[in-house]
């Protein structure tokens, strides 16, 4: 195929070649001495190729046409007027915000900013801040000297889900947690909007669990659970004795068709773990 | 012969190229959070400075001609207003992302500044089939499907993520930021990170294994003593406290990096 392509194109351009010619009598006599007759080109062959190219060229040709054609951008550039809050409020917090977001590497240190906070409430179960009315600046120093001194709790108020991850997992290194923590670590994981925060939440609370206090909010967490995730890894941590605690709650669990099969699966071990009959 | 063959399928191809013009909506943003309440989406990250939401041209046969000059209207309360099925509001530095109607057969592609914080969350049954898949994003990443795979591709984190019937598979960026969890309850978590990376590791996979690439230097925590169970065990089920986590530090310890999943396996691979 490739051959016949290069010698039908030697043939095609055949005059361009001859610019030069032999004496008359060589070829007669190189053809004597081989014994061969020279290629003959079909010259039907040839008009048809010269049609395919072009027919390719105009094939590209409309191409082009068509691509520049089209070519005008259907992009659609409409504000949008959808501000609820006055502009002012929000946004010199909002840049603030995500300025230490993308400034500081670490997401610890990616302070949370209660005034924010409080202009977008997803988490009614929270005590909205008393401090919202303090300027911005003085604001962030302060929230500066809390975390450089560990403080978790004021991060958990974050409307960063990644925020409160850090500040859960950062409670979970400080050795002593109060009574008051581990309830916020309890609402944490019980209504937090997102569930690797309940789930670090749980697990922070499960460490301590040689307190009695831990206990009761662990098997209180039983009924008020509603994220599948977060109900098989509680539900999975039930030692016997506690699921023989919360016997009800699991069989209503078990008995609930909103919950997925994993999270009844987990209900019905707790309860066979139980010793108990149900 | 050949040569015309070939001529002829790029000349298709090309002709088809040109017919997919992309429709697309701009929006000047570079801070805040993007929203987005849709099942299955393409999100990408750049250094710019406006979200650019795409879709392919629609299909002739998708094209309705009768509905030419009317607005799309739902009961959600939600207007289309970028001309793609979707609606995007602001709200107080919060832009929302929804479609309108029924869904695009065909994922939206959102370009997103790296400069802001991305969450996409959804409960939605109907799309299953369809993922989550995020690119080369620089900027804090929030996931929670339910029904949907996710796939997170050179990020640097911090992320969090859930999935309860999808695959979760993750490429880190060689610089990660923390905390970073991925959550899968019944299908894999996949995850490849830097070989360098220094991390509190916590993996956990209840009935699955877990899988780590040679040379990742894990140190195990020594575990804190098991609880005494109580009486025989006879069912075999009071085993509960025996589980197959893995708690400990990488390269000496850094970031948090949480790895669980219920009933699928985790693969740990460094880049």
């Amino acid at each position: 195929m490739k051959k016949d392509i290069l010698k039908e194109f030697v043939s095609e351009n055949r005059d361009d070649f001859d610019d030069q010619e032999p004496g008359s009598d060589v070829l007669g006599k190189i053809q004597l001495k081989l014994g061969l007759e020279p290629p003959v080109t079909a010259p039907r062959k040839k008009t048809v190729r010269l049609q395919y190219w072009w027919a390719a060229a105009a094939i590209i040709v409309i191409i082009a046409g068509v691509t520049v054609l089209f070519q005008p951008e259907k992009t659609v550039e409409q504000p949008i007027a959808k501000h609820t809050e006055p502009a002012s409020v929000t946004l010199p917090n909002q840049s603030e915000k995500n300025d230490s977001i993308t400034g500081q590497p670490p997401m610890i240190a990616a302070l949370p900013d209660p005034g924010l906070k409080n202009a977008v409430v997803k988490k009614p179960r929270r005590p909205v801040e008393k401090n919202i009315n303090v300027p911005v600046d003085s604001m962030v120093t302060t929230l500066v000297a809390h975390t450089a001194a560990g403080d978790w709790r004021k991060e958990l108020q974050s409307e960063s889900s990644s925020a409160r991850l850090a500040a859960i997992l950062a409670s979970g290194k400080s050795n002593a947690l109060s009574g008051s923590d581990l309830q916020l670590l309890s609402n944490t994981m019980n209504s937090d909007e997102n569930s690797n925060v309940r789930l670090a939440a749980l697990d922070v609370l499960k460490k301590q669990d040689n307190q009695e206090a831990v206990k009761n909010l662990i098997l209180q967490a039983v009924s008020k659970q509603d994220d599948p995730v977060v109900q098989m890894e509680l539900l999975a941590s039930l030692s016997s004795n506690e699921a023989s605690n919360v016997k009800k709650q699991l069989l209503e669990i078990t008995q609930n068709p909103i919950n997925i099969d994993a999270v009844r699966n987990e209900a019905y071990a707790a309860l066979l773990r139980s010793e108990s009959n149900f | 012969m050949k040569k015309i063959v070939v001529t002829i399928i790029l000349a298709i191809a090309i002709v088809s190229l040109t017919h997919a013009q992309e429709r697309q909506y701009k929006l000047s943003k570079r801070t805040g959070t993007l929203k987005v309440n849709i099942s299955g989406v393409n999100i990408e990250g750049y250094d710019g400075n406006e979200i650019v939401f795409s879709a392919p041209e629609l299909k002739r046969e998708d094209r309705d001609e009768r509905a030419a000059g009317l607005k799309l209207v739902s009961g959600s309360g939600l207007t289309d207003n970028t001309g793609l099925n979707l609606s995007v509001q602001e709200n107080a530095g919060v832009i929302e992302v929804d479609h309108v109607g029924k869904t695009n057969r065909e994922l939206i592609t959102i370009k997103v500044p790296n400069t802001m914080t991305v969450k996409v969350a959804t409960t939605d049954v109907m799309n299953a089939g369809k993922s989550v898949n995020i690119k080369d994003f620089k900027g804090e990443l929030e996931v929670s499907v339910m029904y949907n795979a996710i796939s997170l591709e050179n990020v640097t984190g911090p992320v969090n993520a859930k999935t309860i019937y999808g695959e979760l598979v993750a490429k880190f960026a060689s610089i990660v930021k923390g905390p970073v969890s991925l959550v899968s309850v019944y299908k894999f978590v996949d995850v490849s990170i830097p070989h360098t990376l220094k991390a509190n590791v916590n993996l956990s996979s209840k009935n699955g294994n877990i899988y780590a690439a040679d040379g990742l230097d894990i140190k195990r925590e020594t575990p804190k003593e098991q609880k005494s169970s109580d009486g025989e065990d006879l069912t075999g089920l009071k085993e509960w406290s025996r589980s197959s986590d893995i708690v400990g530090t990488l390269n000496g310890g850094g970031i948090d990096l949480i790895l669980k999943t219920s009933y699928g396996k985790i693969y740990l691979r460094k880049n």
